[in-house]
């Protein structure tokens, strides 16, 4: 399958877990697909869903820390408070996303958005926008750093609700929300459901 | 109706749902009925409003018609709120916009007062469109009410997930076991406590418990991941008040390869060196070390190697032999079987060579190399030892040196010393202290800290 790969690299990363309010903030070590949906779209400079490109994504980073920040705090009564929030982030973020529409290269070229992972701090920047062909290829792989759908055979790691992408509707709404394993570390799958990026020797799964 | 309930991922919907699995006696979410569903809430109203349990609410759902003092009828008006979310129940549907099943609507906000960890109407620039609370459908917020069930009291209190659902299951049936002991002897004490205040021997402990569970069964067989959720939702909650352990897969099937091997009394020995204090325990009486820090547990789930515990360095003999090291460094570490093969044949060699020359002081060269280069030349006065006392085959080929001994240079030397060191100490420990004669110059070797310079000199 032809598809368009994109690099991109940053100092910062974080995926706030979408159920967690709360004084300790996690991250996920990967992001889920409405990131990366998120992210096209930023760089389209238009709503982009699974309709237009479907996707896929191998994330790595070298070390997870925790950073102390300040929240502000809105009320239904319009009053604000400050407090303070440990908000775990990982350290150079490391992306790959790999697009079936090929025709995203030219947004990826000159991104209409600035491109973030996370939060307006998480900034990442593009370093290598190429075609290349993914293949079938069966027998043992290596596979990680990307989610995948519960139940996918083969497949094991911890689970998630996780939200496929975004409504731009008001107010925005989540769609596709379903359990998916998070892998976070690589681990040896047999199955045909993921492609394979000969050069860099990874599986991709493709979602959408 | 059923095909209401399915699993999730959401961590305290899901505990939910396998708490009613195991109270009904049923297999899979899907199989729950509504009618069903009534009957449990009989059932939680009355426990949870029992004073062990309702303590425990203040931690759960603070604010909530259970622990709010100024709610009087605490039992009704909570059996009013299950009720009316039971009211609402649908059947799953093929999309929604519920942040945990994603098969619903949401009908309404539900903030850390019904979900623990969603905040308050406090930070309504939290959620989505400035709402006041997270979208949960009515299912999922009602699952999510039989969740503390099966919470476990650590100091905070946790929230297990697993990828194997059978496992989640055998941790659910004794808190079950653990409720229905509670209810025989009306002594109601809130979720299961033994003792535990530090999460990862926590985690350790419930892992343990779900393998020993069900001895018989396979755990080879599965991947299976423990996920502990640690928290509390108490009203003012210290900043750090959630935590997320992880036990791999390949730490919990090496767990379960260490609890059903004949030498799990040398890993429970692996483990209690593991203990970290500054004075002297008593390591008879667990209620006096099960809250210290482990470094075994701690270095497993960093992903650090705990080879180091496997020998006694200054008895010099192994805590566990060949074959469980073996599949600590293959399961766990990742180590190509031909890697180990050829180190543990380099080994048996030195060892033959050592035995039959008498020479200590190789051994002792070989603990206490320092660097990449120091060990390589102890080898090198190995191979020659070897031609003086006639041996034929060589230490090692050249491929065996690259490939397999030393394949990383530098990076990788320290795993290939220990693991020489592992076997030589298993293969001699006999030999060295069991002969009179070698016992001598092993003491003479601990005193004489004159290691030839010249002989350890580089080429
Ligand atoms: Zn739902």
């Amino acid at each position: 399958m032809r598809v368009l790969r994109v690099h991109l690299v940053g100092w910062t990363a974080s995926f706030r877990y979408p159920i967690f309010v709360t004084g300790y903030q996690p991250t996920l070590p990967v992001p889920p697909v409405s990131t990366i949906y998120g992210l096209i779209s930023a760089a389209k400079g238009e709503y982009v869903t699974p309709q237009d490109t479907k996707v896929g994504y191998v994330m790595r980073s070298d070390a997870k820390g925790v950073d102390l920040e300040t929240i502000y705090m809105l009320s239904n009564d319009n009053s604000v408070k400050s407090n303070v929030y440990k908000r775990e982030f990982l350290l150079n973020p490391d992306l790959y996303i790999y697009l079936t529409n090929l025709s995203f290269k030219e947004a990826f070229k000159k991104p209409e958005y600035s491109l973030l992972l996370g939060r307006s701090s998480d900034l990442i920047m593009v370093t290598e926008i190429k075609e290349i062909e993914l293949i079938q290829k069966h027998g043992r792989k290596r596979v990680g750093g990307t989610v995948v759908p519960f139940c996918e055979e083969g497949i094991w790691g911890p689970l998630q609700a996780l939200p496929m992408y975004f409504s731009n509707t008001i107010p925005r709404e989540v769609i596709g929300i379903k359990p998916y394993y998070v892998l976070g570390d690589f681990i040896e799958y047999e199955g045909d459901s993921f492609l394979y990026d000969e050069e860099l020797e990874w599986g991709v799964y493709i979602h959408g | 109706m059923n095909n209401i309930f399915t699993y999730t991922g959401n961590p305290f919907v899901d505990a939910g749902i396998t708490a009613m699995l195991v109270w009904l006696g049923k297999e899979k979410p899907e199989d729950i009925e509504d009618y069903e569903v009534k009957n449990l809430i009989d059932e939680i109203t009355d426990l949870y409003t029992k004073d062990g349990w309702n303590k425990i609410m203040y931690s759960i759902f603070p604010n909530s018609k259970l622990t709010n003092p100024s709610v009087k009828d605490k039992k009704g008006e909570y059996t009013k709120f299950l009720n009316e979310l039971l009211s609402e129940v649908t059947v799953l549907g093929n999309g929604g916009n519920c942040i945990a099943c994603g098969r619903r609507n949401y009908k309404r906000q539900f903030t850390k007062t019904q979900v623990p960890l969603t905040g308050t109407s406090d930070f309504i620039n939290f959620f989505s469109y400035g709402k006041e609370g997270a979208d949960y459908c009515s299912v999922c917020a009602l699952a999510i009410q039989f969740s503390p069930l099966i919470f476990y009291k650590a100091g905070n209190l946790v929230c297990l997930q697993s990828n194997n659902k059978e496992a989640e299951k055998i941790y659910a049936n004794k808190c079950k076991t653990f409720i229905d002991m509670q209810k025989a002897t009306k002594n109601y004490t809130g979720c299961n406590d033994e003792g535990y205040t530090n999460p990862v021997n926590a985690l350790f402990h419930l892992a343990s418990d779900i393998i020993l569970t069900y001895d018989r069964r396979d755990w080879q067989k599965d991947n299976t991941n423990i996920r502990l959720y640690y928290f509390t939702n108490f009203n003012q909650p210290p900043i750090d008040n959630l935590s997320i352990f992880d036990m791999p897969d390949k730490i919990f099937k090496f767990l379960a390869y260490a609890l059903q091997h004949e030498e799990k009394d040398n890993w429970k020995k692996v483990i209690k060196r593991g203990y970290i204090s500054t004075k002297k325990v008593n390591l008879e009486d667990e209620e006096k070390y099960k809250n210290l820090r482990n470094d075994v547990y701690e270095r497993l789930l960093r992903g650090e190697s705990i080879l180091g515990y496997f020998v006694d360095t200054s008895e010099r003999k192994t805590l566990v032999g060949w074959s469980f090291l073996e599949y600590y460094m293959k399961g766990v570490r990742g180590l190509e079987e031909k890697r180990l093969e050829t180190i543990k044949r380099v080994s048996d060699d030195i060892a033959e060579l050592i035995k039959a020359k008498g020479n200590v002081r190789r051994l002792t060269q070989l603990e206490t190399a320092k660097t990449y280069g120091e060990f390589r030349n102890v080898l090198r006065l190995v191979i020659k030892d070897r031609i003086n006392a006639g041996f034929e085959r060589p230490l090692f080929t050249i491929d065996e040196y690259e490939k397999y001994l030393f394949p990383e240079g530098n990076l990788s030397w320290k795993e290939t010393q220990d693991l020489i060191i592992f076997r030589l100490y298993e293969q001699l420990h006999n030999w060295l202290t069991g002969n009179e004669e070698i016992k001598e110059i092993v003491i003479g070797e601990e005193s004489d800290n004159e290691i030839e310079k010249e002989e350890l000199s580089y080429e």
